[in-house]
C-alpha cells in the first residue's frame, strides 16, 4: 500500500496525471507544459494516460444488474429481524443444504428391494466377539479379584483361648458344679491358687487349685 | 458534487438536513428512515461494489450486507452527516475482503465458508467457482477485457481509488474520507494505478 512518504510530487508523469484531473496551479501547469515541449517519450505517456481515463469514465454506463424492486426490500427484512444475527452463515447453511448428492437414483430402489429380498446374517463373527469380549472379560475378573479381596475382612489372628472349659451341669440339690478343663490352648504358667471362689451362674469354682482332667465334686 | 454526482446529498462536506434527520431516526431504531438511505445510497453502494467484484450477483449481496451492518453500527457513526462516506467505506471495505477471500480459496465446501467468517461469505459463494464469471457482455471489446484483467492486477488501495475517482466520479475529498487517507495520497494512488495500467495495457493503448 502506498503511504504518504512515497509520494514524489516533482515526478513528471504524476504531473501528468494531475494534470488530467484539473488539479494543477498556474505554476505546475506552466513546468509541466514546459517538460511536454522538452520529451516526446513524456508526450506520449501523456496520450496513452487520457486515452485510458477515457475507457475508465465510460465505465460510468456499465451498470448492475440488479433487481431494485425487492433490493431495499431485503434489506429491510434482514433489518427487522432482530434473529438474524448472522444472516450470511444462515444462507450459507441453505446453500449448503441445498446441494445435491450424486448418487444412482434409479439404482437405489432396486439394491434396496433386493436386500431386503435377501436376509442377511445379523450374528457376529465369531472373531468378533473374541476380539472384543475378551478383553472385556479380562478387565471384569480382575475388577472382581480386586473387589472380593478388598471387601472380604482378613482373619483376625486372634490368640487362642488360654483354655476350653466344659462345664456340667450341677445337680439341682447342689450348689457346686462340676467344672473341668478340657484343654489348654498354649503354655501357660501354672495357674496362682484362687483365693476366692467366682461364680459365672451355674458352676461355682472351688478355691483349691484344679489341675488338668481333675474334676472338681459336684 | 465535484465531479458527477450519483446521489442525492450534495458536495462532500456538506450537510444534508434531511439526511441528517434521516439518519437520526434510523440510530434510533427506526427501520423506516433507514429504508429512506437504503433508496439514496443504493445504487452508489451496488456500483462501488459490483466495480470492485466484477458481477452482479457478488454485487448485489455484498452491498447488502454492508447496509445491514451499517444498520447495525449505526452507533459509531459520529457524525450523521457523514453517512455517505462512512457507508461506502463499509462497502468497499466488505467487498475488498469478499475478494480476498474469494481468490484465495479455490475449494467448495461448507468447511471453506465457515473459515472464511460468516460475513464475508454469502450464499453460494462457498459452493461456487473461486472466481464467478464476470456479467457476460457480448459487445466488450478486447480492449475492454484487456482493461478489466489489468484492473484485477492492480493493488487493493490503487484499485479502490481509481474506482472511486476515475469511474464513480466522486470528489478526491470524500475518496480521501471513504479511504481514510489524506488526498495527496489518493491522488498518488490515482496515478500508480493509472500508470500500472498503461504498462499493462501498452500493447492496446
Amino acid at each position: 500500500m502506498n503511504k504518504s512518504e512515497d509520494i514524489n510530487p516533482n515526478d513528471p508523469l504524476f504531473l501528468v496525471s494531475r494534470d488530467l484531473d484539473g488539479d494543477l496551479s498556474a505554476a505546475e501547469k506552466s513546468r509541466l507544459e514546459r517538460l511536454l515541449g522538452e520529451s516526446a517519450e513524456l508526450r506520449g505517456e501523456a496520450l496513452a494516460f487520457r486515452r485510458m481515463e477515457s475507457l475508465l469514465t465510460a465505465r460510468r454506463d456499465d451498470e448492475a444488474r440488479i433487481d431494485w424492486l425487492n433490493y431495499e426490500k431485503l434489506i429491510l427484512a434482514r433489518v427487522e429481524d432482530s434473529d438474524d444475527e448472522s444472516p450470511a452463515m444462515e444462507q450459507v447453511l441453505h446453500a449448503w443444504g441445498r446441494r445435491q448428492p450424486e448418487w444412482d437414483q434409479e439404482g437405489f430402489a432396486g439394491e434396496v428391494l433386493s436386500r431386503i429380498a435377501t436376509p442377511q446374517k445379523r450374528a457376529m463373527p465369531w472373531w468378533k466377539v473374541v476380539r472384543l469380549g475378551a478383553p472385556l472379560a479380562a478387565a471384569a475378573a480382575i475388577v472382581i479379584a480386586f473387589t472380593a479381596t478388598w471387601q472380604t475382612p482378613l482373619p483376625v489372628v486372634s490368640p487362642a483361648p488360654l483354655a476350653v472349659v466344659e462345664i456340667h451341669r450341677s445337680d439341682a440339690r447342689s450348689s457346686a458344679s462340676a467344672v473341668s478343663i478340657v484343654s489348654f490352648a498354649r503354655s501357660m504358667p501354672r495357674p496362682a491358687p484362687l483365693e476366692e471362689s467366682v461364680s459365672f451362674g451355674y458352676m461355682t469354682l472351688g478355691s483349691s487349685p484344679m489341675s488338668q482332667q481333675e474334676e472338681a465334686p459336684l | 458534487m465535484g465531479k458527477e454526482g450519483g446521489v442525492l446529498n450534495p458536495a462532500a462536506g456538506a450537510k444534508d438536513p434531511l439526511e441528517v434527520a434521516l439518519v437520526c431516526r434510523a440510530k434510533a431504531n427506526d427501520a423506516q428512515a433507514f429504508g429512506e438511505l437504503v433508496r439514496r445510497y443504493q445504487r452508489r453502494a451496488v456500483s462501488v461494489a459490483y466495480r470492485l467484484l466484477g458481477n452482479s450477483a457478488d454485487a448485489s449481496d455484498v452491498s447488502q450486507d454492508a447496509f445491514v451492518r451499517a444498520y447495525r453500527n449505526l452507533g459509531q457513526l459520529e457524525d450523521p452527516a457523514r453517512f455517505g462516506p462512512w457507508l461506502m467505506r463499509v462497502v468497499s471495505n466488505l467487498s475488498l475482503n469478499f475478494r480476498r477471500s474469494r481468490a484465495s480459496r479455490p475449494a467448495s465446501s461448507l468447511d471453506d465458508a465457515l473459515l472464511d467468517g460468516a460475513e464475508l461469505q454469502k450464499p453460494g459463494h462457498g459452493l461456487r467457482l473461486a472466481h464467478p464469471v464476470a456479467d457476460a457482455d457480448p459487445m466488450a471489446s478486447e480492449l475492454d477485457v484487456a482493461l478489466t484483467r489489468a484492473m484485477e492486477q492492480l493493488p487493493d488501495q490503487q484499485r479502490l481509488a481509481l474506482i472511486l475517482f476515475s469511474v464513480e466520479g466522486l470528489p478526491q475529498k470524500e475518496v480521501a474520507e471513504i479511504m481514510e487517507c489524506s488526498v495527496e495520497l489518493v491522488k498518488w494512488n490515482v496515478f500508480q494505478a493509472r500508470k500500472k495500467l498503461k504498462e499493462l495495457l501498452a500493447d492496446l493503448i
